[in-house]
């Protein structure tokens, strides 16, 4: 199928950007690498009178660190973001979930923003993003804002943006010290979305206690969630406490609105979700404590 | 499928009823719901139903199959094609009310079947949608309720903003201002119906003169035909 | 709504089209420019028979309005052998490895591997597979694109 009419709009700054999409409202929708949103319109799901396409915004596309973060414009291809060596090194969770998204073709025009903004439940960077306790920055002609990632996924392809807002950034906080960093995922074919998928950062203090962990979960409800019941079991205690298998256990436990569909039951995907929280556990934790007690933080 | 919610309002259960089983009262509350016509008990409409960036429209016809005073209980069947895809969807909507005294425990129970474009979604998330549509429902209720005459006031507080930013003239500022206290108010209809119908009728006819009173004064007019 | 005036570089050559924003930049060049090597299989990213080059990099010209590329230049398979015919590595290792049959994916496999081999010209197979994971064939069983693209690495 082929996609309805629309009238096509093409600011280069954003500040024109923002103007547009205050002044169509609720009839326009920000195109951005459009890998999610064409095949939507292509199919017919769903039509605006107006797209407005940032994807040739420069300002937009940025990777830069700023103190204890890394600051990732929303126009970035995930291709860009998964090449940065500075990513690599400040936010490893962000290369290591890159491979995941779809395939490289998808990946050359794909956005950080984008993958962010449309939020779709099983989407890697907006599980790292939660695990990670990343901030959006959010731009309208009223100004800018920040809102945290565990406030931006509201629901199914739903965020706290407002109407007249769009996602300008990510700010990634950077882990320093002993910390670790684990993405594992299970799809039908690669590429193809996730029926459960987990993003782990852990870090570990001087005695392979954990400082603290964020266990970013994808596929398991209407949004990317965090396996905070897990969180709080791990946090506080040896590394080894814990087997994997409970941490993943544990992770499950706490989602109470875990999908069924064509793919799979819930219990299936609670199965699988456990079994690569569990993986991703134990590769973060076997990283962390890879790193010496004399690290400091970054 | 069935999907099953329940709901709160802090009004009597006599007056709850009255609302539930006047069709009039309950549509202006149904998110992205309008109300095209009505026969007694058989009435037509149209919904729009967003996830995210997917809406789904349908265009259709309810009636109320039962309306039990004595059980409390209210079964409306209603059923609606598509306006844009070749999808139907029926439900069957049990409304069954608790008086608990100074408040209303509703329970209802749709027995839902879908097809086209809704049906791609899982159970899951037609649930997900049914709630949030649910609380909205009762939310925008017991404000009817609690109000009593909400959505009149809230169309003539749409003249106050209006009015005063006409005079600071510019048309986009107007539609903005005029969109957030509206669209707060009536964030389900406005955000669904209104921003579509309106919008649309207004900015294609913004070209001409004295663009600010014109959308002030249509985007009143659009507002108070659907709430009416 | 309104048309808008386009000018795209295919293979060297400037097209330029007044066309509606919500042409796809592979229906602008099957219909537009003429060049039908680009297939259209899913129409939503999956299946690769409609990948191109874009500014060098391997997009889907089905996720991508012709519109939004105004001024940039994109290869498509006809593009990716010499001027004289003469077919190029990945071509020619296709031909050899009988990587195709009845050749609807082919376009997509030519351009993505020209790609893959550009940034990693010595994959390995797990590399391969990976790379390719987003180009269907239906015909061949995969393994013949595989020794294709060892083949192409080797003679480039």
């Amino acid at each position: 199928m082929k996609s309805a009419a629309f009238a096509y709009h093409r600011p280069v700054t954003v500040a024109e950007a923002v103007q547009m999409l205050g002044e169509f409202g609720e009839d326009a929708k920000i195109l951005a690498g459009g890998q999610s949103l064409v095949p939507m319109l292509a199919m017919r799901l769903t039509h605006f009178h107006n797209l407005i396409d940032i994807s040739r915004v420069d300002e937009l596309k940025n990777i830069a660190r700023l103190e204890g973060d890394v600051f990732v414009g929303a126009g970035t291809p995930h291709a860009l973001v998964g090449m940065d060596d500075e990513v690599a090194d400040s936010v490893p969770l962000l290369t290591l979930s890159t491979p995941y998204i779809g395939h490289f073709q998808i990946r050359t025009r794909g956005t950080l923003g984008g993958a962010i903004a449309h939020a779709d439940p099983a989407a890697e960077y907006a599980a790292a993003a939660l695990a990670l306790d990343a901030t959006m920055e959010a731009t309208s002609s009223r100004g800018r804002r920040e809102i945290a990632a565990s406030q931006f996924f509201t629901g199914l392809w739903e965020t706290s943006l407002a109407p007249d807002e769009i996602l300008t950034g990510v700010r990634f906080p950077v882990w320093g010290g002993r910390s670790g960093f684990a993405v594992d995922e299970f799809a039908r074919r690669h590429g193809d979305f996730a029926i459960a998928g987990a993003t782990v950062c852990v870090e570990l203090d001087g005695d392979d206690r954990v400082a603290r962990c964020g266990i970013g979960l994808l596929g398991l409800g209407s949004t990317p969630l965090r396996g905070s019941v897990a969180e709080d079991a791990v946090t506080g205690q040896p590394a080894d406490a814990v087997t994997a298998e409970e941490v993943g256990r544990l992770a499950m436990s706490g989602l109470t609105d875990i999908p069924a569909d064509l793919q799979g039951s819930a219990d299936y995907r609670s199965r699988v979700g456990a079994a690569m929280v569990a993986r991703a556990w134990t590769t973060a934790v076997r990283e962390a404590e890879t790193v010496g007690t004399e690290a400091v933080h970054a | 499928m069935e999907l099953n919610n329940e709901f709160r309002v802090a009004v009597p259960a006599a007056k709850t009823w009255q609302v539930l089983t006047d069709v009039e009262r309950v549509a202006p509350c149904i998110p992205g719901a309008q109300l095209l016509s009505v026969d007694g008990d058989d009435f037509t409409g149209a919904v729009k139903v967003k996830v995210g960036p997917i809406t789904v429209s349908y265009k259709g016809d309810a009636t109320f199959q039962e309306k039990d005073a004595a059980a409390q209980r209210v079964v409306i069947k209603a059923s609606g094609k598509e306006t844009r895809g070749s999808g139907n969807a029926a439900a069957l909507v049990t409304a069954q009310l608790k008086d608990e005294g100074d408040a209303t425990h509703v329970v209802i129970t749709t027995d839902l079947t879908i097809s086209g474009k809704a049906a791609q979604f899982g159970r899951g998330v037609l649930a997900d949608v049914s709630t949030n549509l649910i609380g909205q429902f009762a939310r925008n209720l017991e404000a009817d309720l609690l109000g009593g005459t909400a959505p009149s006031a809230a169309a003539s507080a749409a003249a106050t903003p209006a009015a005063a930013a006409s005079d600071a003239g510019d048309s986009v500022d107007l539609l903005k201002v005029v969109a957030a206290p509206m669209a707060k108010r009536f964030a389900p209809v406005i955000a669904a119906v209104a921003a579509g119908a309106a919008a649309g009728f207004l900015l294609g006819r913004r070209k001409r003169r004295h663009p600010a009173t014109e959308l002030a004064d249509e985007l009143q007019a659009a507002l108070a035909r659907l709430l009416s | 709504m309104h048309e808008l005036p386009v000018e795209v570089t295919v293979n060297g050559r400037p097209h330029r089209s007044v066309i509606e924003p919500r042409l796809t930049l592979a229906d602008f060049l099957r219909e537009k420019c003429g060049l039908t090597g680009t297939h259209l299989g899913c129409e939503h990213g999956a299946c690769g028979a409609c990948t191109v080059l874009l500014d060098g990099q391997a997009v889907r010209s089905c996720l991508i309005f012709a519109v939004q590329v105004d001024g940039q230049e994109v290869t498509t398979v006809e593009g990716i052998a010499g001027d004289d015919g003469e077919l190029s590595p990945v071509q020619s290792a296709l031909r050899e490895c009988h990587g195709l049959q009845c050749g609807f994916c082919t376009p997509g496999f030519v351009t993505s591997i020209t790609a893959l081999l550009r940034d990693n010209p010595e994959p390995t197979d797990e590399e391969i597979r990976e790379g390719l994971s987003g180009n269907f064939c239906r015909c061949t069983g995969y393994q013949g694109i595989i020794n294709a693209v060892h083949r192409a690495a080797q003679t480039m």
